[in-house]
């Protein structure tokens, strides 16, 4: 089996729900929620893969985005959940804690 | 710092020019954004590593096209419609020069298609290019010709609607990934 293979279908929705649970408290511009996904490159996130993401995610619906004028420096593009965003995410986390709690209670038995 | 806004400069602009099948709103977005983000990183100090992040402009650009509205398929939709298109003009032509042949052949006694007998040899023209010439097809020629012009013409019709019936669904196609866009 390719590891590399399973590792990439392991992400594709891990990145999704890691950014959708990013913003659950509220708006964030690219760079402030890039810092808060600092480390999460095993899911797939890192500041070259952030922006196209989040990109899919505004035209699948599921992000809505407002561009600010900043006095201190360029103008910052804001990302909130949208209706449908939120919904995914509640979904998404419903099943995860299922999944986490019993995937777990086999891998580590 | 002037080397800096250099770099990201010269970073964007690259981009942008490998975003160029994008709709121009999607690329100033797009390009705003990446320069937002350089810009926070080069204050940090951390600017290289940003621009390593990212990869080459027409790599990490190559994200944002596979992530847009003109998947493979769409794209595959424009070159069929170029395609359809291109089949039509030919088809068109081509009746038009039936329709000519045709006209030409009842006005001018002596165009058609003439065989010399001792030779062989078959001409397309005006008679007189050899005396002992014998005339081939004579009035079904035109006849022939006229019915030629017809189906070329239902042809040339017929790969112009689907044409822009391909032309249409893929506008719609980008119309819909466009949407939800926010931009100053």
């Amino acid at each position: 089996m390719n590891l590399e293979s399973w590792k990439s279908q392991m992400r594709k929705g891990a990145a999704e729900f890691a950014v959708l649970s990013a913003l659950r408290g509220g708006e964030l511009y690219g760079v402030e929620l890039v810092a808060r996904l600092t480390g999460a490159d095993s899911v797939g996130l890192s500041e070259g893969t952030v922006y196209p993401l989040l990109r899919r995610l505004q035209s699948d619906g599921r992000l809505q985005a407002r561009w600010e004028v900043n006095d201190n420096g360029p103008p910052r593009k804001y990302y909130s959940l949208t209706t449908s965003g939120r919904t995914a995410l509640e979904g998404m986390a419903a099943f995860w804690n299922k999944f986490d709690a019993q995937l777990n209670l086999i891998v580590r038995a | 710092m002037g080397d800096r806004q250099h770099e990201i400069t010269v970073y964007a602009e690259a981009l942008r020019s490998a975003l160029r099948a994008l709709p121009e709103a999607d690329r100033n977005d797009i390009v705003q954004e990446a320069r937002t983000h350089l810009e926070a990183s080069a204050q940090a100090g951390r600017l290289e590593g940003t621009l390593a992040a990212f990869g080459p402009p027409q790599m990490y650009a190559l994200q944002f096209l596979d992530g847009a509205a003109h998947s493979p398929a769409e794209e595959r939709n424009v070159w069929t419609a170029a395609g359809s298109m291109l089949g039509s003009l030919v088809m068109a032509l081509l009746a038009v020069a039936f329709v000519v042949v045709a006209v030409i052949d009842i006005l001018v006694p002596t165009f058609g298609i003439w065989v010399n007998p001792a030779s062989g040899a078959v001409y397309f023209g005006l008679a007189g290019m050899t005396t002992r010439a014998q005339e081939l097809a004579g009035a079904w020629l035109s006849l022939a010709a006229f019915s030629a012009a017809g189906g070329t013409a239902l042809l040339s019709y017929l790969s112009a609607r689907a044409a822009l019936r391909e032309i249409r669904r893929y506008l719609k196609a980008s119309m819909g990934g466009q949407q939800g866009q926010i931009l100053r």
